[in-house]
C-alpha cells in the first residue's frame, strides 16, 4: 500500500513491524493522505500480526493529549515555557543539588522504549554529572534480566522468530501469550506441524497460553520456582560429562532436597516435570520460552535463572521475551557502561533513596515509574526528591509529579536502534515528525550533557556489579525454598492469595497504553478475577462490585469470572492504579531488584446498584 | 468470488487485537465485539454476512442492504440508530451500542478488500486464527462450519 520504511511496536520485546500507509480516503471518516497503520505482512518477526496494543501504535503519534511544549512547574503552578527556560532551569536546578549534595544524589531512570543511541547518550550524561546511578525502569524486565544474569546460565538464544515454528518440543515458563501476543503464532505453528510436539506452559492458572499447553503444568500458586528447581534437579541427574561450569554449585545446592521435598513445594507431579525434561532433552530442536510478566510468581528473578539454566543443562534453546521494547538493548549498554564512582543503585534502591533523601535529584526519561512500579513507592519518591525531571510523549503520574517536563518523540518518530528478544538490532525509522516541540529523547539527552561541565574524573574504571556469582544465586534459591510452603501455612481463613495479572490482559493499565482509545473502551477499569466457584459462594456475579482488603489498602473492584483460578486465588492488573496499592514488593537485597509478591486479601461483597430496566 | 472470513478455534487465543484492529481502522467504530464464551473463552464473533440477511429485512430505514459482491453493508447516512438490527441479527454480531448514532456493522473492510487486500482482522490476527477464504473453493471442504473452522484436535478449553 505503501512503500514506507517499517516502523516497530513500542509495546513489547518481539520488535513486530508495521507500515505507516496513507488513507486513500475510502473509509468512512478518512481523509486522504492522513497516515494510517498497516500490516506488514511480508516483514518478520510476526508476519503482519499485531496485538491489540501493536494497533495502536500509530495513535501514540497522533494522540490528542500529545505533550508538545516543555512545561515548567514553579510554586505550585505549571506552565508551558520555551526550551532554552525548561534546559535552563533543569540544568541550574541540577547544578544546585550537585553543588549542594554531591553527584551521587542525583540518579537517572530510563524507560524500556529508548533507543540504545539514547541510553548511551544516558550514559554519557551520567558521566557528565558525575553520578554511578543509571538503571532501567521497568521492573519485571529488570527483575527477569538481573536473574539471568546472576544465575550464570549461558544457554543458546533463540535467535530468529522462524526457529520457534521449527521446534519439536517447549517448555513456557509464564504467559507468554498475554505478554507477546504475536509469539502465538509461531509457537502454534510448532504445536499443530507434530501430533507428538509437546508444547509444556507451567504456571498456576489457566492463562490463554496455557489454554493450548500439551500438557499445561499447573502448579501451586506462587510456586514457580520450585517447579523449576525439582526440573532442574530432573535435568542435572542424568546430565552427562560436559556439564556446565554451574552444574557442580546447582547440583549442591538442590542435594539439599529430595525430590519429594521439591515436588511439594511445586505441587505438582514429578513424573508429569520429568516428561517434559525428557522431551526437552532431544536437543537442539527443543526450547525454553521465558514470559518476563510472571504475573503470579513471587521472585522472578530467580525463576528466570532457573530456566535459562534449565535450558542449559537440556541443551535446548532459550529466549526470555521481555515487557519492554529496549529492555534487551538498555541492560546490554548499562552492563558494560563505563560509570564514575562506585556501584551505582539499581532502580528499586534509587526509589527508596528517593525516599530517605539520599537522591535529591530524579532525571526520568521516557519512563513512569509510578506506573511501572507496584506500591506506592515509586510515588512517595517522586514527592520527595528536591527535583524531578520527566521526559513524555503522553501525560501521567509521574508528568504531574515533575517540575520540568520535557515533550518526548516515540517509536516511529525517532531514529536509532533498538535490540528485541531475538538480540538484534533492528532499526527504528522516523516516518513523522514529532508533534509541537517535542524532541527525541537523545537531543534532550544530548543538550542536558553539554550545559552540564563535567565533574567525572576521565574514564573512571567501570562499575563493577557486586560479586555476583552462581553460589550467591543458587544460596538465594536455597533461602527461597526453606520458606516457601510457610505462607501457605500461615494463611488466615477466609482470606484469598491475591496475583497479579500479565498486562497485556488488560491493555488499559500500562502508563501509555491506558490512554488509548480501544483500551478505554474495551477495558474502562480494572476487573477483579475470580473462579466460578468462589463468586457462588461469595454470591456475586460478573459485573458487581467487591471491597478488597489487603494489609497495605482497600480497594472497590469489579468481578470478572475467570474460571481457570485455582482455589483461594484471585487475580487483578497490578498496574493499575486502583490495585497497586494492595500489593506488597519488596526490593531483594541479593539481586538488588524488585519483587512483587502475591499477597493475602479478604473479600466483601458490596450492595449493588439497582439494575436499570432498559424498556 | 465470494469470501468470508473463518475462524479456527484451535488457534485463537482470545487477544482481541482483531476487535482492537477494528477499532482503529474504522475511526474508533468497533465493528467486531469479541464474544464472550461463558467463563472459558473469548473468540471473535463475525458478520457472517448472510444471503437473506435478518438485518436487513428488519432496518426500518433501508440502510442495510445486500451489494452487488455479497457484502451485507450499512449505509451511515440512512441508519437512524433504532438497534433493530442488532435484535435481528441472528448471530449477535451488531453491538447495540452506537458510535456517531449509527450502528456498529462489519464492512469487512471494504476499502482494503477492494484494493485486493484482506480485512483488518484477518491481517492483524496474532495466532494465525482468522483467515479470509474464497467460498467457493471451500465449498466441499468440510471443516467449515458456520464460519469457523471446526476443531481438529481435542483442545481443553474448560
Amino acid at each position: 500500500m505503501s512503500d514506507a520504511a517499517l516502523s516497530i511496536c513500542p509495546f513489547c520485546s518481539l520488535g513486530c513491524a508495521w507500515r505507516l500507509g496513507r488513507d486513500a480516503g475510502s473509509a468512512y471518516l478518512g481523509e486522504p493522505g492522513l497516515p494510517t497503520l498497516d500490516y506488514a505482512a511480508d516483514a518478520a518477526p510476526n508476519r503482519g500480526s499485531l496485538c491489540a496494543k501493536g494497533n495502536m501504535s500509530l495513535e501514540l503519534m497522533t494522540h490528542p493529549h500529545r505533550l508538545e511544549t516543555p512545561l515548567l512547574r514553579a510554586r505550585g503552578r505549571v506552565r508551558p515555557v520555551g526550551w532554552g527556560e525548561a534546559l535552563g532551569s533543569a540544568v541550574e536546578r541540577i547544578e544546585r543539588i550537585r553543588a549542594r549534595h554531591g553527584s551521587r544524589a542525583i540518579g537517572l531512570l530510563l524507560g524500556p522504549q529508548l533507543s540504545n543511541e539514547e541510553a548511551a547518550g544516558a550514559i554519557r550524561l551520567a558521566r557528565a554529572i558525575g553520578t554511578p546511578h543509571v538503571d532501567l525502569c521497568e521492573p519485571e524486565d529488570h527483575a527477569v534480566t538481573r536473574g539471568i544474569e546472576l544465575s550464570g546460565a549461558r544457554p543458546a538464544r533463540i535467535a530468529d522468530v522462524g526457529e520457534i515454528a521449527a521446534l519439536n518440543a517447549m517448555l513456557v515458563v509464564g504467559d507468554l501469550f498475554s505478554l507477546a501476543p504475536c509469539a502465538a503464532r509461531p509457537v502454534l505453528d510448532a504445536r499443530y506441524r507434530d501430533r507428538r510436539h509437546t508444547l509444556a506452559v507451567l504456571g498456576p492458572t489457566r492463562t490463554r497460553t496455557a489454554w493450548f499447553g500439551r500438557p499445561a503444568l499447573r502448579c501451586a500458586p506462587n510456586a514457580e520456582v520450585p517447579a523449576l528447581a525439582l526440573m532442574l534437579a530432573l535435568a542435572l541427574e542424568s546430565a552427562g560429562a560436559a556439564a556446565p561450569a554451574w552444574a557442580a554449585d546447582a547440583r549442591r545446592a538442590l542435594s539439599r532436597w529430595t525430590l519429594v521435598e521439591l515436588e511439594a513445594r511445586a505441587g505438582i507431579g514429578g513424573e508429569r516435570l520429568a516428561a517434559v525434561v525428557q522431551a526437552l532433552r532431544r536437543g537442539p530442536a527443543s526450547a525454553v520460552l521465558l514470559a518476563s510478566e510472571f504475573g503470579a510468581t513471587a521472585r522472578c528473578d530467580l525463576g528466570a535463572g532457573l530456566a535459562a539454566l534449565l535450558a542449559e543443562a537440556l541443551g535446548a534453546r532459550f529466549l526470555a521475551v521481555l515487557g519492554g521494547a529496549n529492555s534487551v538493548g538498555i541492560r546490554a549498554a548499562l552492563g558494560g557502561a563505563r560509570l564514575p564512582g562506585a556501584s551505582g543503585h539499581t532502580t528499586p534502591e534509587l526509589l527508596e533513596a528517593a525516599v530517605t533523601g539520599d537522591v535529591q535529584a530524579l532525571l526520568v526519561f521516557g519512563a513512569d515509574p509510578v506506573a511501572a512500579f507496584p506500591g506506592t513507592i515509586a510515588a512517595q519518591a517522586m514527592r520527595s526528591a528536591g527535583f524531578v525531571l520527566v521526559t513524555a510523549a503522553l501525560p501521567g503520574a509521574a508528568v504531574e509529579a515533575a517540575h520540568v517536563v520535557l515533550p518526548a518523540a516515540v517509536f516511529g518518530e525517532k531514529a536509532g536502534t533498538v535490540r528485541g528478544a531475538f538480540g538484534a538490532a533492528a532499526v527504528l525509522a522516523p516516518a513523522l515528525a514529532p508533534p509541537g516541540q517535542a524532541r527525541p529523547e537523545l537531543a534532550i539527552l544530548e543538550a542536558l550533557a553539554a550545559a552540564l561541565p563535567e565533574r567525572a574524573g576521565p574514564g573512571a574504571p567501570g562499575a563493577p556489579e557486586p560479586a555476583a556469582t552462581a553460589p550467591g544465586f543458587f544460596a538465594e534459591l536455597d533461602l527461597v525454598l526453606r520458606s516457601a510452603g510457610r505462607e501457605e501455612a500461615a494463611q488466615e481463613p477466609g482470606t484469598h492469595l491475591l496475583v497479579a495479572e500479565a498486562s497485556a490482559t488488560n491493555a488499559a493499565e500500562g502508563s501509555l497504553t491506558g490512554q488509548l482509545s480501544w483500551a478505554r473502551y474495551a477495558y474502562p477499569e480494572p476487573l477483579l478475577g475470580l473462579s466460578t466457584a468462589h463468586a457462588r459462594a461469595l454470591g456475586v456475579r460478573a459485573g458487581d462490585r467487591v471491597r478488597v482488603r489487603s494489609n497495605w489498602g482497600q480497594a472497590e473492584l469489579r468481578v470478572r469470572i475467570d474460571a481457570g483460578l485455582p482455589e483461594g486465588v484471585v487475580s487483578a492488573p497490578h498496574r493499575d492504579p486502583a490495585v497497586r496499592g494492595l500489593l506488597r514488593w519488596r526490593r531483594e537485597p541479593a539481586v538488588r531488584s524488585l519483587d512483587l509478591r502475591p499477597d493475602r486479601v479478604s473479600l466483601e461483597r458490596l450492595e449493588q446498584e439497582a439494575e436499570v430496566n432498559p424498556a | 468470488m465470494t469470501r468470508r472470513i473463518v475462524l479456527d478455534l484451535d488457534r485463537c487465543t482470545g487477544c482481541r487485537a482483531c476487535s482492537a484492529a477494528c477499532h482503529v481502522g474504522h475511526h474508533d467504530q468497533t465493528n467486531l465485539v469479541p464474544g464472550i464464551v461463558g467463563d472459558v473463552a473469548i473468540l471473535p464473533v463475525h458478520c457472517r454476512h448472510c444471503e437473506q440477511p435478518a438485518c436487513a429485512a428488519a432496518c426500518p430505514s433501508g440502510a442495510l442492504y445486500r451489494d452487488g459482491s455479497g457484502f451485507v453493508r450499512r449505509s451511515e447516512l440512512l441508519c437512524i440508530g433504532c438497534h433493530t438490527c442488532s435484535i435481528a441479527c441472528p448471530f449477535g454480531v451488531i453491538p447495540d451500542e452506537l458510535k456517531r448514532h449509527v450502528a456498529p456493522k462489519c464492512d469487512l473492510c471494504v476499502d482494503r478488500v477492494m484494493a485486493g487486500g484482506i480485512p483488518r482482522c484477518v491481517a492483524t490476527c496474532t495466532s494465525g486464527a482468522l483467515s479470509f477464504v474464497d467460498l467457493e473453493v471451500s465449498a466441499g471442504a468440510p471443516e467449515y462450519v458456520g464460519g469457523r473452522i471446526q476443531s481438529r484436535a481435542i483442545v481443553r478449553r474448560a
